[in-house]
């Protein structure tokens, strides 16, 4: 069996999920579980003959808007989610490990850096970047680089940047503040990693298989298809508490902060993480909140695409329990901090 | 799961979204602009999903060993993915009356363009913009809290008796046109009933919409009070023609300005039930 396995791929030894031994020997492997797709198949018969009754059941007060509003976020997220895989998939199947560490630099100064401006690259918000972050680290590229482009991809590509500078048209510097605040929490989370890190906390669940067996695009394809099937089943999770949290939150917190900037910058954090919007939506979001200054605003937009409720479901699901609940808190104190530096240079106090 | 049912799985997640897609449902969920991109991921996922399930049944022992050690094959989170599936067979609903109590709030507007050519572009203490107080252009010596008033420009109403106007455009008008073009005219606006809420004492309704900016995890409520007893009952999508009352909507009632009605009817649910 030869593995590539790069510097964090460290789950040698650790049992895999199904019990099955690591590393992945055949005869182990080969055994059939049958009632896998049989007890696919009832749950599913079950769900159309019950859907009357039930549906009956969720008609009361807010049973339904959650039910619409996990609807929502599942489907939303979806494409996003599908891109990433792609491009997980496509790295897994056509990408030498010897191209990319030859494309990033050795030195984490320079690497994380790097690695944070690569995120303008990719437009797609930030449940596809969970996967590629995860295949990146599995080809080899020093974690804390793959997490700076984690944090950067979702909160400054063009589509985003382009939509808050929509959303806030009365005052511009809000996209230029994003794009500020947003690198910084990414490139300040890649390097304190690179410092504090250790790499048995990150279990990529996300491992490419063997190469030259088999064709390349038989490869791209399970690759997709378990990618996607991790992934979005943490995305799941995390559209379930995001939707709770939606109903659950009364909305008028956010009219009765006032203009205190420390009550508002806490507050909007909060927000962002329990709200878990798509990066692409929650300017508009923002700019509708009229009694927020712009500093509290600013740390929703930074915060929300860095930590969310979904994405520490689908981070947890990908790059192990562990690493999200080391990784979750940094990224929140991060982001909550230069998320205020960035808004009180642009806007004062 | 293993890697059959998991195929399956997201051959049928990516039927589930064609179908969401082409029969239009998708845009009680997410905002209507979204279609191309879930018709591509869709049919993406079910081409992805079959050919999986062809390599997943296909007896071929070379494949088995190359995809040995490969943990996704069974994965247990993918059983969570029943989830949406099960949920997907419910339908739920577009938002309705229980999301505009729970997302109701203020509806004065701040941040928005500025007009170059408008009167007054300067903002307010609260960086936003004056209410129509009904005594028509706000003077533009106002200054509050050391900054000048502003208030907005808006296109002249479309030609016509009763032209349509959006819920929210109705709301931005009789909050901020300073020459009254809906308290002086009758228009027509698109909502559903909804009860007054604890914002307005008398017995009144709403003519209420959401919106959103993308999908329904982000609606928010525009709302329009009318004094009476609702002539339908709640959650009807109704058209009515209206003329606001000016200087109705103040801090005090969260800027939900107050409309007369001329005339109202039942209709159905506008396919895009989501207004922006």
């Amino acid at each position: 069996m030869r593995w590539h396995h790069g510097p964090v791929t460290v789950d040698a030894g650790v049992p895999t999920p199904t019990g099955a031994p690591p590393g992945g020997r055949a005869p182990a492997r080969r055994r059939y579980r049958p009632g896998s797709t049989e007890i696919f198949g009832l749950i599913l018969l079950a769900g159309v003959a019950l859907r009357g009754p039930i549906s009956d059941l969720l008609k009361p007060g807010g049973a339904e808007t959650w039910l619409t509003i996990f609807v929502a976020v599942n489907v939303q997220a979806l494409p996003f989610l599908v891109f990433g895989v792609i491009v997980s998939g496509a790295i897994a199947a056509y990408v030498p490990p010897s191209f990319l560490s030859r494309m990033v630099p050795d030195r984490p100064l320079v690497a994380v850096p790097l690695a944070g401006v690569c995120g303008v690259a990719l437009p797609g918000c930030e449940c596809g970047s969970v996967p590629i972050a995860g295949r990146l680290m599995d080809r080899g590229v020093r974690p804390s680089a793959a997490l700076a482009f984690l944090l950067s991809a979702p909160a400054i590509n063009p589509v985003v940047l382009v939509a808050t500078a929509v959303a806030f048209q009365a005052d511009l510097r809000m996209a230029w503040a994003r794009l500020v605040a947003g690198l910084a929490t990414a490139v300040l989370v890649g390097l304190i990693w690179e410092r504090l890190g250790r790499p048995e906390w990150l279990r990529p669940r996300v491992r490419s298989a063997p190469e030259q067996e088999g064709p390349r695009w038989q490869t791209f394809l399970s690759a997709m298809r378990g990618d996607f099937a991790q992934a979005a089943g943490f995305l799941v999770i995390g559209a379930g508490s995001a939707a709770t949290l939606n109903v659950v939150v009364p909305h008028s917190w956010m009219q009765h902060v006032g203009s205190s900037i420390l009550l508002s910058v806490l507050l909007m954090a909060l927000l962002a993480f329990v709200m878990a919007l798509c990066s692409e939506a929650d300017a508009f979001v923002a700019a509708s909140l009229s009694t927020i200054p712009m500093v509290g605003k600013l740390v929703f937009l930074t915060v929300g695409p860095a930590v969310d409720v979904k994405l520490v479901a689908m981070q947890a699901g990908i790059l192990g329990r562990r690493f999200a609940a080391r990784f979750a808190p940094l990224t929140f104190v991060v982001a909550l901090v230069v998320g205020t530096g960035v808004g009180l240079a642009f806007w004062g106090w | 799961m293993d890697r059959l049912t998991q195929s399956i799985l997201v051959a049928l997640i990516g039927g589930a979204l064609v179908a969401l897609t082409v029969s239009g449902r998708f845009a009680l969920y997410v905002k209507s602009g979204f279609g191309p991109l879930l018709l591509a991921a869709g049919i993406t996922l079910m081409l992805v999903g079959i050919a999986c399930v062809v390599l997943a049944v296909r007896p071929e022992p070379v494949e088995h060993r190359r995809h040995a050690g490969h943990d996704h094959d069974r994965s247990k989170a993918a059983w969570l993915l029943v989830l949406p599936v099960l949920a997907l067979l419910l339908a739920p609903p577009a938002l309705g009356t229980d999301a505009v109590a729970r997302t109701a709030g203020s509806q004065a507007m701040a941040g928005a363009p500025p007009d170059p050519n408008g009167p007054d572009q300067i903002v307010t203490g609260d960086g936003g913009y004056k209410p129509n107080d009904g005594l028509g252009a706000a003077p533009s010596e106002t200054v509050v809290d050391g900054q000048q008033v502003r208030t907005m420009a808006f296109p002249p109403l479309p030609a016509g008796k009763n032209p349509d106007v959006s819920l929210s455009e109705f709301v931005q008008r009789a909050l901020y046109d300073p020459t009254g073009s809906v308290t002086t005219r009758t228009v027509t606006i698109t909502g559903f009933i909804a009860p007054a809420g604890k914002t307005f004492s008398d017995d009144g309704y709403l003519i209420a919409q959401l919106i959103i900016s993308c999908c329904a995890a982000d609606a928010r409520a525009i709302r329009v009070h009318v004094d009476g007893a609702a002539p339908f009952p709640e959650g009807t999508w109704v058209t009515a023609v209206v003329t606001a009352y000016p200087g109705s909507g103040t801090a005090a009632n969260e800027y939900v300005p107050t409309a007369a009605i001329a005339s109202i009817t039942r209709r159905a649910q506008p396919d895009d039930p989501y207004g922006r």
